[in-house]
């Protein structure tokens, strides 16, 4: 079966889905062993394709064994497969911290929940290994769907957000389609290596220039970039904990890495209307970064302020694709790795708080810190990674990034890049006083000191420390994680 | 309010100008010599008989060379119904200032039977003719005609609405929102079943040449077509029943 690998990432995921509701009906049990079995599955095919693709060069994986541009290829190369074990990884650790929001659900709601949840797993793995442009379109619509559903599913305001995420989703992946579409009437190809070859000679004309922005409009709207980004604060905010860590740290970044596969891989960064179109980018993407930062500043709600806070995240990886530069493009890589981990983190946190207190207010995680230890520790190195304080892996994406504008003689993002973390310091150092140094109230103060249970259920606290030990990791380990993979997946594989 | 709408309007002309020039850049539709017309096309449709044993060139791109592509539109089908469901069972807990209101008022009426004997009757003549109609779709015909599983499944969910429409919750022919769920992901589950059967005799997914038959290349593909268009079938019809089902029930999910 090892030849089989990139097909499994997806199908086993898949798989599990469509037959939960079925599985749910005769026991909960069983589907949660399940789910996790597929999770892992996947994440182990991840790593073996990704090695694979390192040690050996990109993997093509032909579907129904028809050859491409006719048929449908995965291609596993550095980058993609980089992102798939990222994207399953962070499956996996939430999948695991789930369960306890769950189990008080009837038969119908797990079935419904896990469904959707591999769902969302399956196509947002679809997205990043598929070699097709029609095919990451099929499956960027599973992965939509089923976010929908899962944010829908938090009850009260939640459905009203997912449904306004519905019609603003909608039109986005409507403009990715359109932009589709112009590339295959001009070039009658949808697999991205033949696209590729074929719009060489044609990269100086309208029609490209169109699609060029329909997708980039398209996919702005999904990653949330400034100011395509309205529907985001409302569905972070009210979606279920059980759902919202995954989809906050994976969804918006796999649409960031399909803007880079287009730019740096299919256009090309330095022909055409490229240089032109990535410019308004990084203006943009730069104003959102300050924006954001300050709207997050005003948030009260600890949630919402990590919303603001992902618009600005998401600015800084739309920054490093418009400098267009391998600086620009490892910084943005880096940057996607570093927030889907800490943004995951930070909303594990938040649902972890949540259930121990029933509280999402800042100014309710007074003396958090020595209620839950070990939550806040890694909470504290979720915040440390976004101001960009070394060890923390934050700083050395944002390191890069400032590289490549330097490289560029871009100093404005420099100056961007330095204040944005100034606000992030601002807006995080609110939360670690008020855990860390506030007092709490003396009524609730003799309800937590009386409570002898562990802060958490084990299966809630591993994830959340397991992710907090990544963030720190993948700082220390950035030089190999740069030099080894990194370097390989720009285009042209590496110096 | 204002300022929003004239903006939105701007929106829409800037786009519409700019995707009427952007259609100036594009081939002509029916011309023989565009790029969508010479690259890919002239495989499907000069080799596809032979090669896929379907007379119809669409689905046999749509089934074989692109069916990778066609298990992810089912399933995007599932999700949707999932995702349907859950929007419209907690829509009936709140609106958007959080004020209980419930969303299917009208849903009173299509849970009971509407009982009048003109209904009846015409209920009782109609129902089997459109599921034979359904059935005959997907397998009549054959995949080598027009139709397949989207339609059929589509038909025959009618056939079990009409039933539930005029004989209430309560009828024999009627298929429960719950199992309809159940259903559409088994449906789906058929479909990824044949590709995963193609990986365990040795052959990439979806590979139905694979097969150990005893039958010529196109038979088999010809097999593995059928396969999946009964799971398509499954998938829509117990899809479009379970949206049915939420938008008519008035009760609250358990």
């Amino acid at each position: 079966m090892k030849e089989q690998l990139p097909a499994l990432i997806v199908i086993v995921p898949l798989l599990i889905a469509l037959l939960s509701p079925l599985v749910a009906y005769f026991s909960t049990r069983l589907l949660r062993g399940l789910g996790l079995t597929a999770a892992a599955v996947s994440f182990v095919s991840a790593v073996g394709a990704l090695g694979h693709a390192l040690t050996k060069g990109p993997w093509h994986y032909y579907f129904g064994n028809w050859a491409p541009p006719w048929g449908i290829e995965y291609v596993i190369d550095p980058l993609s497969g980089l992102m798939a074990v990222l994207v399953s990884f962070l499956s996996l650790v939430v999948l695991i911290y789930t369960d306890s929001f769950l189990r008080e659900e009837g038969w119908l709601k797990q079935g419904i929940h896990y469904a959707l949840y591999l769902l969302l797993t399956a196509g947002l793995l679809g997205m990043t290994v598929t070699g097709d442009v029609f095919n990451l379109y099929v499956f960027l619509e599973i992965s939509s769907l089923s976010a929908y559903g899962l944010i829908a599913s938090g009850g009260y305001k939640a459905t009203v957000s997912a449904f306004r995420y519905v019609l603003v989703g909608t039109v986005g992946a409507s403009f990715y389609l359109l932009g589709v579409g112009y590339l295959y009437a001009i070039t009658g190809s949808l697999n991205m290596a033949d696209l590729t070859v074929r719009l060489q000679p044609l990269l100086d004309s309208q029609a490209v220039l169109i699609a060029m922005v329909l997708i980039l409009v398209g996919m702005g709207i999904k990653m949330a970039l400034f100011p395509l980004h309205g529907w985001l604060p409302d569905a972070y905010t009210y979606s279920p904990p059980a759902a919202i860590p995954f989809i906050a740290g994976v969804m918006t970044k796999v649409m960031a890495y399909v803007l880079l596969r287009y730019f740096f891989f299919i256009f090309g960064v330095l022909n055409g209307f490229v240089p032109l179109v990535l410019e308004v980018v990084g203006w943009i993407a730069a104003l959102g970064i300050i924006l954001a930062s300050v709207m997050a500043i005003a948030q009260s709600d600890f949630r919402r302020m990590l919303a603001f806070s992902s618009v600005a995240q998401v600015g800084y990886i739309g920054l490093g694709l418009s400098l267009g530069n391998m600086f620009g493009f490892i910084g943005a890589v880096f940057h996607i790795i570093n927030h889907a981990i800490m943004k995951c983190c930070l909303f594990l946190v938040a649902g972890g708080v949540k259930w121990k207190t029933g509280e999402h207010l800042i100014e309710k995680y007074a003396e958090m810190s020595r209620r839950m230890p070990l939550t806040m520790g890694a909470f504290l190195l979720g915040a440390f990674s976004m101001v960009g304080i070394p060890p923390t892996a934050g700083f050395f994406s944002k390191w890069y990034l400032i590289l490549g504008a330097i490289e560029k003689d871009l100093w404005i993002y420099v100056v961007v890049i330095i204040l944005s973390s100034l606000l992030n310091a601002i807006y995080f150092f609110r939360v670690i006083e008020q855990a860390y140094l506030k007092k709490a109230p003396v009524a609730e103060r003799e309800k937590f000191v009386e409570d002898k249970k562990p802060e958490l259920p084990a299966t809630m606290l591993v994830p959340i420390v397991v992710l907090g030990a990544c963030i720190l990791v993948v700082g220390i380990l950035n030089e190999p994680l740069v030099s080894n993979i990194l370097l390989m997946a720009f285009p042209g594989g590496g110096l | 309010m204002k300022f929003v709408r004239a903006g939105a309007l701007l929106v829409v002309v800037v786009m519409t100008v700019v995707l009427f020039i952007g259609a100036g850049a594009l081939p002509a539709i029916y011309n023989p010599q565009s790029p969508a017309s010479t690259h890919v096309s002239d495989r499907y449709i000069e080799k596809s008989v032979e090669e896929t044993g379907s007379l119809n060139f669409v689905t046999a791109v749509l089934a074989d060379y692109r069916g990778y592509d066609t298990l992810g539109e089912t399933t995007v089908i599932f999700t949707a119904g999932l995702a349907a469901v859950v929007l419209l069972r907690s829509a009936q807990k709140a609106d958007s200032r959080g004020k209980k209101v419930p969303l299917a008022k009208a849903g009173k009426g299509m849970s009971e039977r509407f009982g009048t004997i003109v209904l009846n009757t015409a209920a009782r003549f109609v129902i089997p003719f459109v599921t034979l109609y359904g059935v005959y779709v997907l397998v009549g015909g054959g995949e080598g005609n027009p139709g397949g599983g989207f339609q059929s499944g589509a038909v025959l969910a009618i056939a079990i609405i009409i039933s539930r429409l005029v004989y209430g919750e309560g009828a024999a022919f009627n298929i429960s929102g719950d199992l309809a769920l159940i259903l559409a992901g088994i449906g789906t589950f058929i479909y990824a079943f044949v590709g995963v059967l193609t990986l365990l005799w040795g052959g990439n997914f979806l590979e139905y040449g694979i097969a150990p038959f005893l039958m010529s290349a196109a038979e088999k593909h010809s097999l593995g077509i059928s396969g999946i268009e009964i799971g398509v079938t499954l998938c829509v019809m117990a899809t479009i029943i379970a949206i049915f089902d939420a938008l008519a029930r008035k009760e609250e999910v358990s």
